[in-house]
């Protein structure tokens, strides 16, 4: 029966149409309220035991006494670090006055006897301070023998408490270091979303909901129909390249109504808390009847080495429509190994919704600036559990030797590679399933996506290799395959072996341009100059909508004669997200809507 | 806090050939029958934060032992280990990736002295007499507690550069320390109040020792080139010649203090007679990436073990002539010790 269900429930999601409609706060809210009975759906018969499937067991109050067994049955032998702490809180927190006392006692001995590794990314030490946070909570007054670490209920709870507000009030002042990260954004709310419904501690409890509210406006306003858009700190294969796979669009499911239908297992928890999506992010997430720039500030993951300051700036613009989005960092290693820096992703096509491009570039001098292990031996070390990372076929990272330059829908890419650099060519995503990818004799690459057209001037010679996803190659960064979809159609690669190069991208609608015959006329007279050579790589370039975009690689852009000084973005700049540097106050607003989130005050104003 | 006088049998290992104990410390140390093999395990590259296959940590071998078994928590990335003993007190402390774990009790119980605050703690290094003042190395500085670890402060006057591989303490002068850092090698005579570079001349401090029969010999391996030598206290430096310039991890005296070993990434193991001005290959094998640390035993100068990047630990009971494997196979091994 709930086969049926699902299916029905996927028929009439696809059936809704592309768009999300906007509705009003009742629908919403009802309309939620159905969409967690689907997520949490399935886990209250699933019998393998799982965290989800105890948590939605409590919940429902239905088979307590499998979930105890299946609880009991896990912490015979956890594992998971991080990834333990956050769903076993959970499972507890939401059925602690449910679950026998045996149980109780079982999960009280695991935080004794299983020690969780605190991992060495900001993901890792979120997820792991929050959820000691409420586990301390839970198990007040102990000594310091009774928990893993040797450290009292007390001590536990203040230091993670002292690492939140210090993780929240640097996010809030010079940005988040893993930010826009489609494959992390849980990482991130689950724990937020924790605290907001289960901390006793009510600063930690307030803070818990801001920051879920920041991190959900962060996204609502770089989101479009389920997908992230922009440039991210992280994203793995194979979801750069099909969107909807990240985890991230399971959280636009549920909290925008957008994107697949999904029972991700990443949903579970906050789909069974009291976090309500507050209106105002809602409606920036999903009505795009207006065109909108948007720009961030964020920061660099800590450098430990390699470098003079600790968290350089990170600089985001994105150009966001109804169809499409298009959006870039700098350029430059701003994170290892995921980066992703640029890329277009738009409504048609699915899964296959976005054109890219990179340098696919690693070396221990990128890792060594971020990890300390010996330089020569960490890209095996990382390799082991990034599978992809030495890969010359890659599709993410960044690369010390490209920059951006964006203005509006219009983005120049610069590159000016070391020879003997890895590797010693560029390649660009383009999707097979578009409907026209011309190579025309202006040398613009003109490439129709249903209503999305994109322009790609490369500036130097290239070939086009084309690629099937097939199981050997759909290998995600973990090395796990990705078997399904994998009769799917696979992509093109752009390749140039150029080491001095680039490419201009133009991005218009259908709406924006009028028809493709225009924009491929448009094109046609808009080439851009450019000066190859090493040391000197530039461009001159009068945009479709009559700029001039001067860019001189690394870092001169100049635009209509005036010279773009980045270090003057703001946190958060835009129509609907306002915050300046340092200020830990983030303003949201929509029409005549407006929530002000001030960490400074721990408070909330409406 | 426990201050000791007169006697001190410390046993003060810190990381690869760290600070150099006095002879007769090394004299206090006990049988064969009554000590063990342990071995700081950092990773095995089949392990994740978060993933569900963990193989590293603290490991034992002790006498009669056929492989090492975990001791102390399988997921836990381990950097180097250190020992603090006085009579019937004993300390042993690892220098993990979630930071300073200690125990007073055997190894039954442990605590986390660290916090938030720090990141990896890549070595420690204790205070020979007073057994509050420790002192880790970690990617954002040198860090010291006074008060056995309960808070912290971040030492960082003179430094130039923040992330800092190894910290040790001067044998011959506890207020004395020596920080190799990414920029140069660094050294206190304040116990980290304020830091002087020695200007080793190339960046990259991978390995610091002192020499135990003569402090103002000192031996860094660095990250690209090869082994440098002072031997008037870190006033002039020489380049080990005969040396690959390549990244050498670990330099270890021997336990006879005739001979110095080195190794590194592709280097195999290298051996000087003449205080590390001049190198010649011991023993090189193809199936090692690199070598993390060298193990003398500290009574028989002729049985040698390295623990490596991801093949364990070899063993050579002949000094160097020939090697077996010694287990630990996937695991990169950073620091060797015999421990009572």
């Amino acid at each position: 029966m709930k086969q049926v269900t699902f299916v029905l429930f996927l028929i009439l999601a696809v059936c809704a149409g592309a768009y999300a409609q906007i509705v009003n706060r009742e629908t919403y809210l009802k309309e939620f309220e159905k969409r967690v009975a689907f997520v949490t759906s399935v886990y209250d018969t699933l019998q393998t035991p799982g965290y989800y499937q105890i948590a939605v067991r409590y919940t429902h109050n239905k088979e307590i006494a499998v979930a105890d067994r299946m609880f009991k049955e896990l912490l015979r032998d956890p594992r998971g670090d991080m990834f333990w702490m956050i769903p076993s809180i959970g499972a507890y927190l939401v059925g602690k006055d449910k679950m026998s006392a045996e149980t109780k006692a079982v999960v009280r001995n695991a935080w004794k006897t299983y020690a969780p590794y605190r991992g060495d990314t900001e993901n890792h030490w979120c997820m792991y301070y929050s959820a000691l946070f409420l586990a301390a909570e839970q198990f007040p007054n102990l000594p310091g023998s009774e928990w893993y670490n040797g450290k009292s209920s007390d001590e536990n709870r203040q230091e993670a408490k002292e690492y939140l507000i210090h993780w929240m009030k640097i996010t809030t002042t010079i940005g988040q270091g893993e930010f826009d990260s489609p494959d992390y954004f849980p990482e991130y709310a689950m724990p937020m979303i924790l605290l907001s419904h289960f901390a006793e501690d009510p600063e930690m409890k307030t803070r818990g909901t801001m920051m879920t509210d920041f991190l959900f406006a962060d996204f609502a306003v770089e989101h479009l129909e389920g997908q992230y858009i922009g440039g991210y700190s992280r994203i793995y294969q194979p979801a750069v390249y099909k969107p909807l796979l990240s985890p991230a669009s399971a959280f636009a499911y549920l909290y925008f109504g957008t994107g697949e239908p999904t029972n991700s297992g990443w949903i579970v928890l906050p789909a069974l808390s009291t976090y309500r999506l507050p209106e105002v992010i809602y409606n920036i997430a999903v009505d795009r009847s207006k065109t909108y720039i948007h720009k961030e500030r964020k920061r660099v993951r800590n450098v430990i080495r390699f470098g003079s300051e600790k968290n350089p700036p990170v600089y985001k613009y994105s150009y966001v429509t109804k169809d499409y989005g298009i959006g870039s960092l700098q350029g430059g290693i701003l994170q290892p190994i995921q980066q992703h820096t640029w890329g277009v992703r738009y409504l048609y096509g699915r899964p296959y919704t976005t054109i890219f491009g990179l340098h696919p570039y690693w070396s221990g001098w990128e890792v060594g600036m971020f990890f300390p292990e010996e330089v020569k031996t960490l890209i095996a070390d990382v390799v082991a559990s990034k599978g992809t990372y030495n890969n010359p076929d890659k599709w993410t990272g960044g690369s010390p030797f490209e920059r951006t330059f964006q203005h509006k829908n219009t983005l120049i890419v610069l590159y000016d590679i070391k020879p003997g650099t890895t590797t010693e060519h560029i390649d660009g995503f383009f999707p097979r399933n578009l409907e026209e990818r011309i190579v025309d004799p202006s040398g613009w690459i003109i490439c129709k996506a249903g209503d999305t057209y994109v322009g790609w001037y490369p500036l130097q010679e290239h070939e086009w290799k084309e690629e099937l996803e097939t199981p050997s190659n759909s290998l995600n960064d973990i090395g796990r395959p990705q078997l399904e979809r994998v009769k799917e159609m696979g992509n093109w690669r752009l390749r140039s072996y150029k080491l001095q190069n680039g490419y201009v991208i133009e991005v218009r609608s259908k709406d924006e341009i009028g028809s493709f015959d225009r924009f491929k006329s448009e094109l046609r007279s808009h080439v851009p100059k450019a000066t190859l050579t090493p040391g000197s790589v530039s461009v001159r370039y009068g945009t479709l909508g009559g700029d001039k975009m001067n860019f001189a690689f690394p870092e001169k852009r100049t635009l209509n004669g005036k010279e773009i000084d980045l270090s003057k973005t703001r946190l958060f700049d835009g129509p609907f997200l306002n915050a300046a540097v340092g200020s830990e106050k983030l303003t949201i607003t929509y029409k005549t809507k407006k929530l002000i989130l001030d960490f400074k005050a721990v408070k909330v104003i409406e | 806090m426990a201050t000791i006088e007169a006697i001190v049998s410390v046993v003060l290992v810190l990381l690869v050939g760290g600070t150099a104990p006095p002879d007769s410390v090394v004299g206090n140390r006990g049988g064969e029958a009554q000590r063990s093999y342990y071995a700081a395990v950092f990773l095995n590259r089949g392990h994740v934060s978060g993933g569900v296959v963990s193989n590293i940590g603290l490991f034992r071998r002790s006498p009669g032992d056929t492989a090492w078994s975990n001791i102390y928590r399988r997921n836990l990335f381990t950097f180097g280990l250190g020992l603090w003993k006085s009579g019937s007190t004993t300390r042993q402390y690892i220098a993990a990736g979630n930071g300073l774990h200690r125990s007073v009790d055997g190894r039954k119980t442990w605590r986390v002295l660290t916090d938030w605050h720090t990141e990896e703690v890549l070595s420690v290094a204790l205070d020979p007499v007073d057994s509050a003042v420790i002192y880790i190395a970690t990617p954002f500085g040198v860090f010291r507690s006074t008060d056995d670890g309960a808070r912290w402060q971040k030492k960082m006057s003179g430094m130039n550069s923040w992330f800092v591989r190894k910290v040790m303490v001067d044998w011959s002068d506890r207020s004395a320390l020596f920080a190799g850092a990414e920029d140069d090698l660094y050294r206190t005579t304040d116990k980290g109040e304020h830091w002087t570079p020695l200007h080793v001349g190339v960046p990259g401090m991978e390995a610091v020792v002192q020499h135990p029969a003569d402090p103002k010999h000192l031996l860094v391996g660095t990250s690209d080139d090869g082994v440098r030598v002072s031997v008037d206290g870190g006033k002039s430096w020489k380049e080990g010649k005969g040396l690959p310039n390549t990244a050498f991890y670990a330099v270890c005296v021997s336990s006879d203090k005739q001979t110095i070993y080195a190794g590194g990434y592709q280097t195999g193991l290298w051996k000087s007679n003449d205080r590390g001005f001049s190198w010649s290959l011991l023993w090189q094998d193809s199936e090692i990436e690199a070598i993390y640390t060298i193990f003398v035993h500290p009574d028989v100068p002729r049985h040698l073990m390295v623990g490596t990047s991801g093949q364990g630990i070899y063993e050579s009971r002949d000094g160097g002539k020939t090697w077996s494997k010694f287990g630990l196979n996937g695991c990169h091994v950073k620091q060797i010790e015999l421990y009572p």
